[in-house]
């Protein structure tokens, strides 16, 4: 009986996901994605002091609007900051995701 | 009449009359498992608590019985569980939390002879310093040893009483003699039966902190579901019930006041039963079946000129330090007669300043005949 | 201090909206989808009890603004037994994790199943042991490193999911923290049906089990979760397999069943019925 992981790593048939941002807030890659000046559907709040640097709202949000922000919090976390306010879709994935209360949106009104 | 308290006369078995005192005192909740010699206790109420409006339910262990017992106390009902020794064993990690989250409950230990399993079908009285130190940390109990069918009923009532005053776990010390013994019952009428009921909290609930003492030291108690919104935790807690592990203030002064609450009022708390103890050279010491054995060879020995008293222990925690103190002054010689290897009878040394102090054990589940103990008193084999 | 109002603001414990967990640990994500679900549902959060153990999933009900019990290690789901059925009028709801509910609690477990308690469970499941330091518990996979597994763990863990359903659970869902609009529905499903509900979330543990699997970030056990976990459309809990390459999510046990605390109403008015028909005081010898 070969006991596994006795000579296999686990999970050699896991993918690694390598993110395509580091901590230190280098800052995404640049993305073309057209959007309108002006056009975000949704403000989104951060706050600061109660993120812990996860990076889930950064890495998962589908339109690049966050990013990792040079500044560090009391807890050492770079909180996240708008980059990009004109791409956001308000599909409040941020907020979802956040398990810290630290980041909301608030939908714009129409028109 | 109230289906809960049958007035009358009975002539019944001490579990018996022990489950009738928790319905007489209102208790609404039972949950048990099955154990010699406590089975009976959980048969009557498993009959009666329907009957009541209450709930009974046979939970899978005796750890389960007495957690649920605390859920429902903080719900609101008068809970109460029945055990002996083994079980016993297994309820001390959650005796624990019901002394931190200052919950009142009654257990009902009929003690059987150990260790271990032991002897199921023969009485005991050796679960009487676990009782006080079973489970893990300082704390003081309130423990209830009573010695006939009618102190069952009314003990149990007590034990309520004081679990509800004091917001902290209540004893029934029964040994199994008494809980399998047949006697005359007498349940008074509901006025004649006084009842303690818990302190409830009161106003706003923005204000309310589940663990703010009042002068007397107790909390007033706010129950689940009416819009106190509070959190009790077994961790070292403030007075809002949220965990402060590292705060060593907040740890001393919590322990201090569970152990305080019931210290202070350790003499409302105490009752004892004197018999000949005035001008007596020897004091017998004892307390539940034994008790009344003693009692008996005390007479026979007042009968032959001896100057023997009996001190017979109603209830032994909190343990009638001062009583014993004041009494060893006056008298020759401490006698306490337990069936076990050796409990009380430390206290007695502790609290002993000038007397001496002779123990008579008798394992094995035997009641010390009176003739046995009035040989110790004469000076016979003790040790 | 910032002006800024998250909308769960309403639910936190006054003084509590800091949490003690790690950074990216999924204990806070599945609390708020909790707080969403009773959001969404409009329940009434004073006649909600929220019953937890030990460890770190069992810090949840301390930053909740509903009446909570913290018990000792193992004792929620009694405890919350007892709450239930001397108020069948609470909803009473134990959040825990896996080894409090499943190793010294699965005895627990397996009777408040059987009897149908109406008690609302969900188990955070991150594989360990996490608040004293990372050691194996009954659902750390084959061959994992951890504390009290140093040369890789020789035990079988559990099936939550097939366990909960064999011994009588009515509604049972597996969902991964990145699952969470999933979690949501299901705890709103959960709380809105009557009986002994189970919905296991499986978590994320960057500081004890994703540092010693090699994956540090919270993002990569999210990952690790995004690729590997299937939904599955059938309500069939043999087919809820669990293993590391292939985590298979959704609702698995979806039934009716009377519900413990009914019953019981029924029988005490049945016995009190028959007592005052019959002029009787009580059934019991004394």
């Amino acid at each position: 009986m070969e006991l596994r992981g006795a000579k296999q790593d686990l999970y050699d048939n896991i993918e690694w996901y390598k993110p395509t941002v580091s901590r230190g807030g280098r800052g995404l890659s640049e993305v073309s994605v057209s959007v309108k000046k002006g056009g975000g559907k949704a403000e989104v709040k951060v706050i600061e002091e109660r993120c812990k640097g996860c990076g889930f709202c950064i890495e998962f949000c589908p339109m690049h609007v966050l990013d990792y922000s040079p500044n560090i919090n009391a807890r050492g976390a770079h909180p996240p900051y708008v980059k990009n306010p004109d791409a956001c879709t308000a599909c409040g994935l941020c907020e979802q995701l956040c398990p810290d209360l630290a980041i909301y949106i608030v939908k714009k009104k129409e028109g | 009449m109230r289906r809960d308290v049958l007035t009358g006369s009975y002539f019944t078995l001490g579990d018996i009359a022990c489950a009738e005192g928790a319905l007489a005192a209102g208790c609404k909740y039972f949950a048990g498992y099955p154990i010699t010699p406590a089975t009976e206790i959980a048969e009557h109420m498993a009959r009666r608590m329907p009957e009541v409006g209450g709930v009974y339910i046979q939970m899978e262990d005796e750890i389960a019985s007495i957690a649920s017992v605390i859920g429902a106390s903080y719900s609101g009902m008068k809970a109460m569980t029945a055990t002996s020794g083994p079980g016993f064993s297994l309820m001390q990690e959650n005796i624990g939390l019901a002394v931190m989250t200052e919950a009142p409950l009654v257990i009902a230990n009929v003690m059987r002879g150990g260790p271990s399993t032991g002897q199921p079908t023969k009485g005991g009285q050796q679960d009487v310093m676990q009782t006080k130190w079973g489970s893990h940390g300082d704390y003081e109990v309130i423990a209830f040893a009573p010695s006939s069918v009618q102190e069952m009923f009314d003990l149990t009532i007590e034990a309520f009483n004081c679990s509800e005053r004091f917001r902290c776990p209540a004893f029934v010390l029964a040994d199994e003699n008494v809980g399998h013994l047949r006697e005359k019952l007498v349940i008074p009428e509901p006025h004649e039966i006084k009842l303690i009921e818990r302190k409830r909290a009161r106003g706003d609930p923005k204000d309310y902190a589940p663990f703010r003492p009042d002068e007397d030291l107790i909390p007033p108690m706010a129950h689940f579901g009416e819009g106190f919104r509070f959190y009790a935790t077994g961790l070292t807690h403030n007075e809002r019930g949220l965990p402060r592990t590292v705060d060593p203030e907040v740890h001393a002064k919590l322990v201090r006041r569970l152990n305080d609450k019931i210290r202070r009022n350790a003499k409302d708390i105490i009752k004892v039963e004197r018999l000949y103890l005035d001008d007596a050279d020897i004091c017998v010491i004892a307390y539940g079946i034994v008790s009344r054995s003693a009692a008996t060879a005390v007479k026979m020995a007042r009968g032959m000129g001896i100057k023997a008293g009996l001190l017979k222990l109603v209830t032994v925690w909190p343990f009638p330090s001062d009583e014993v103190s004041r009494l060893s002054e006056g008298i020759k010689k401490f006698l306490v007669c337990e069936m076990n290897e050796g409990q009380i009878v430390r206290e007695v040394e502790r609290c002993n300043k000038c007397s001496k102090v002779a123990f008579l054990p008798k394992l094995g589940g035997e009641i010390h005949t009176p003739r046995e103990i009035l040989s110790a008193i004469r000076g016979g084999e003790a040790r | 201090m910032s002006q800024l109002v998250h909308p769960l603001e309403k639910f936190v414990r006054p003084g509590m909206a800091s949490r003690i967990w790690c950074s990216g640990c999924s204990d806070g994500i599945v609390l708020n989808e909790f707080l969403r679900a009773i959001d969404e549902l409009g329940l009434d959060t004073s006649k909600m009890v929220v019953v937890s153990g030990i460890g770190c999933a069992g810090r949840a009900s301390g930053y909740m603004n509903v009446d909570a019990f913290h018990a000792t290690h193992g004792r929620a789901i009694p405890v919350a037994v007892g709450i239930k059925v001397a108020r069948p009028d609470l909803n009473v709801v134990v959040i825990s994790g896996d080894g409090d509910l499943f190793s010294i609690g699965g005895n627990h477990f397996l009777h408040a199943a059987r009897r149908n308690v109406g008690v609302k469970v969900i188990c955070i499941n991150n594989f360990n042991y996490g608040m004293t330091g990372g050691q194996a518990g009954p659902t750390t996979p084959l061959g994992a490193h951890l504390t009290t597994t140093p040369y890789g763990n020789i035990e079988n863990p559990i099936n939550l999911v097939q366990l909960a359903a064999a011994v009588g659970a009515v509604y049972v869902a597996r969902w991964t923290a990145f699952h969470i609009r999933r979690i949501k529905e299901s705890i709103k499903k959960s709380l809105a049906k009557k009986g002994f509900t189970f919905v296991e979330v499986v978590g994320i543990c960057p500081e004890q089990y994703g540092r010693r699997q090699k994956m540090p970030k919270p993002i990569d056990m999210m990952m690790w979760f995004k690729k590997n976990s299937v939904i599955s459309k059938e309500l069939d809990p043999s087919k809820a397999e669990f293993t590391p390459e292939r985590i298979v999510v959704g609702e698995f046990v979806d039934a009716e069943k009377p519900e413990y605390t009914e019953l019981m109403r029924e029988q005490v008015n049945s016995i009190i019925g028959r007592l005052e028909k019959e002029g009787r005081l009580t059934n019991a010898e004394i």
